[in-house]
C-alpha cells in the first residue's frame, strides 16, 4: 500500500504541532556555550549554543532580549530557557529563548541561596547554638593560607595584643577544588587534638568564586560540629559567606578576628591595676571604719570607767581635807585667844603689876634678886627695877646686917 | 591523666577579683571576713598578673602532605 504524499508545509506543520504540545519541550532549560552570536537590528538575537558534540539554534525575540541585563558574546557559558518550536520555512527546529543566565554567578548565588535556606531550616544558624569565646585563650588555631596578608594580619595582631598566646596555623588552600575539604580537615584536626581554645577560619577578601569554599556545605558543617568556638574571618565587610552565618562569631576581616579572639594585654593590665587599687582602698576603708567603731566604743566605755569614780572620790577627799585644815586653823586661833586671855589674867598676878603699884625689885649685878640685907655689901652696885625702868644705886649703909663670927 | 586539677582561667580569676572588690565596697563584712576577702583578692590579682606575664607564645605551622599531617613546623613568615 502506497502512502499518500504530504506537502512539505503540511509535514512541517505536523511536526511543529507535535513538538509544541510536548510538555517537556514547551518549558525547558539548556546549558552550553554561545557561538555565532548575532544581535540583529530588529532587536532579535540569533545564536547557537553548543557542547562538545552538538549544536542548537536559538532565537530570542526583542521583547525578551531588551529585558536582558547581561552582555552576551560568543564563548560565554550560559543557561537558556524557553520552548522548542519549528521554523516551518526552513524546516528547522530551534529554541525560542525567554531567559538567559550566564553560568557561574547566577547559579552560584542560586545554589548558595538554596543551601542557606536548607541549613537555616535545619537550625544550623541559630543564635542559641553560638558558643561564647574564651576570654583569654592560651592557644589559638588559625585555618587559612600560610601565605598572604590574612595570616600575617592575624599573627601580628595577636602578637601585638597578647604576646603570650600560642598560635597554630593549619595551612590550607582557601580557593580551588580542594579548599573546602582542606578547611574541613583542619577544623576537625583541631577538634581531635584539642590543642587550641578558639579557631579562626578565614582568608582575605575576594570575588564570590574565590570565597566559594567558605560557602560549601562540608565547611559549614565542620564549623557547626566544632566543639571549639570558631571565629570566621572571610573577606571584607561586604562579603558574607555561609561560614559567617554558622560560626560562633563573625569578623569582618582577619585582623578584626584576631582582635576579637584575644584581649589586649595593656588593657588587661590597666584593668587589673585599677581593680587592685580599689581592692586596697576598699580594704583600707573597712579597717578605718572598724577603727572608728572601736574608738567610739572606747569613748563610751571611758564614761563608765572606775577611774572616774576614783578621781571623783579623790576630789571629795581634797575638799574634806581642806575643811579639816580650816577647822584646825580655827581651833588654833580660838586657843590662841584663850591663851591671851589667860596671859592677861596671869599678868595681873605677876610681880610686874606689883611694881606698877609702886614697889621695885632689887637685883645685884648678877641679876640675882636681893631679898635680904645679908646679900649685899657696902659699896655694891645694885639695880632697882621699877614699873617703867631701872635705877642704878650704890649701897651706902646697911642696917640690920648679921655679922658673921670672925 | 589522674589528677586533672581544673585550672582556674584568667577570666574566672578576674571576675573573682571584681566580685571581691564589689563585696568589700558594698557588703557589711566583719573585719575577719574583710581580711579573708582581701587576701583572696590579692591572690586573684597575682594569679591574673602571672597569667598575663607568661612567656611569649610559640607560633607553629601544621601542614598536610600526601595524607600525612605534619605538626610543629616552624613558621617563618613572621
Amino acid at each position: 500500500m502506497e502512502l499518500k504524499a504530504l506537502k512539505v508545509s503540511e509535514l512541517n506543520n505536523y511536526i511543529k504541532r507535535l513538538i509544541v504540545s510536548d510538555p517537556i519541550l514547551y518549558n525547558i532549560s539548556v546549558e552550553g556555550e554561545i557561538s555565532n552570536y548575532k544581535n540583529h537590528q530588529s532587536g532579535h538575537m540569533y545564536f547557537t549554543i553548543k557542547d562538545d558534540k552538538s549544536k542548537l539554534k536559538c532565537i530570542m525575540f526583542s521583547e525578551y532580549a531588551q529585558l536582558l541585563e547581561i552582555e552576551l558574546s560568543s564563548g560565554d557559558q550560559v543557561s537558556v530557557s524557553g520552548y522548542i518550536s519549528v521554523y516551518d520555512r526552513e524546516g528547522t527546529y530551534q529554541l525560542y529563548v525567554k531567559k538567559i543566565r550566564k553560568k557561574g554567578i547566577g547559579e552560584l548565588y542560586e545554589s548558595l541561596d538554596k543551601l542557606k535556606k536548607n541549613l537555616e531550616a535545619e537550625g544550623l544558624f541559630k543564635e542559641q547554638l553560638k558558643k561564647s569565646l574564651p576570654f583569654l585563650p592560651k592557644s589559638v588555631g588559625v585555618v587559612t593560607s600560610s601565605t598572604g596578608a590574612a595570616v600575617r594580619d592575624i599573627l601580628t595582631t595577636i602578637k601585638r595584643r597578647m604576646d603570650s598566646t600560642n598560635i597554630y596555623v593549619y595551612e590550607v588552600m582557601v580557593q580551588g577544588e580542594n579548599a573546602s575539604d582542606d578547611i574541613k580537615k583542619a577544623i576537625e584536626y583541631f577538634n581531635s587534638k584539642k590543642n587550641v581554645d578558639v579557631i579562626i577560619v578565614g582568608r582575605g577578601g575576594g570575588s564570590i568564586e574565590e570565597l566559594w569554599a567558605f560557602n560549601k556545605e562540608e565547611v559549614v558543617r565542620a564549623i557547626h560540629n566544632s566543639v571549639i568556638p570558631v571565629v570566621s574571618a572571610v573577606g571584607h565587610e561586604t562579603d558574607f559567606t555561609l561560614a559567617d552565618f554558622v560560626s560562633d562569631k563573625r569578623a569582618s576581616t582577619p585582623s578584626v578576628a584576631a582582635e576579637i579572639v584575644v584581649p589586649s594585654k595593656m588593657d588587661m593590665k590597666f584593668k587589673l591595676q585599677s581593680l587592685y587599687a580599689s581592692l586596697l582602698n576598699n580594704h583600707k576603708s573597712i579597717v578605718e571604719q572598724k577603727t572608728r567603731q572601736i574608738e567610739e566604743l572606747f569613748r563610751r566605755i571611758e564614761q563608765v570607767n572606775p577611774q572616774m569614780k576614783i578621781e571623783e572620790s579623790r576630789s571629795i577627799i581634797d575638799i574634806l581635807l581642806e575643811d579639816l585644815q580650816y577647822h584646825i586653823d580655827e581651833k588654833l586661833k580660838s586657843e590662841k585667844n584663850e591663851l591671851v586671855k589667860l596671859g592677861d589674867t596671869l599678868n595681873a598676878l605677876s610681880p610686874l603689876s606689883t611694881l606698877s603699884r609702886g614697889y621695885s625689885i632689887v637685883t645685884n649685878k648678877d641679876m640675882k634678886i636681893i631679898s635680904s640685907v645679908n646679900d649685899v655689901s657696902k659699896g655694891e652696885q645694885l639695880s632697882l627695877t621699877l614699873r617703867d625702868g631701872k635705877i642704878k644705886i650704890k649701897v651706902s649703909e646697911i642696917e640690920g646686917k648679921v655679922t658673921k663670927n670672925g | 591523666m589522674g589528677k586533672q586539677n581544673k585550672q582556674v582561667t584568667f577570666e574566672e580569676s578576674l571576675s573573682h577579683l571584681e566580685a571581691i572588690v564589689k563585696k568589700l565596697e558594698t557588703g557589711n563584712l566583719s573585719l575577719d571576713q574583710s581580711l579573708e576577702e582581701f587576701q583572696q583578692g590579692v591572690k586573684a590579682y597575682k594569679d591574673c598578673n602571672d597569667m598575663l606575664n607568661t612567656a611569649e607564645g610559640k607560633v607553629k605551622l601544621i601542614r598536610e602532605e600526601n595524607g600525612e599531617v605534619l605538626e610543629n613546623l616552624d613558621f617563618e613568615e613572621l
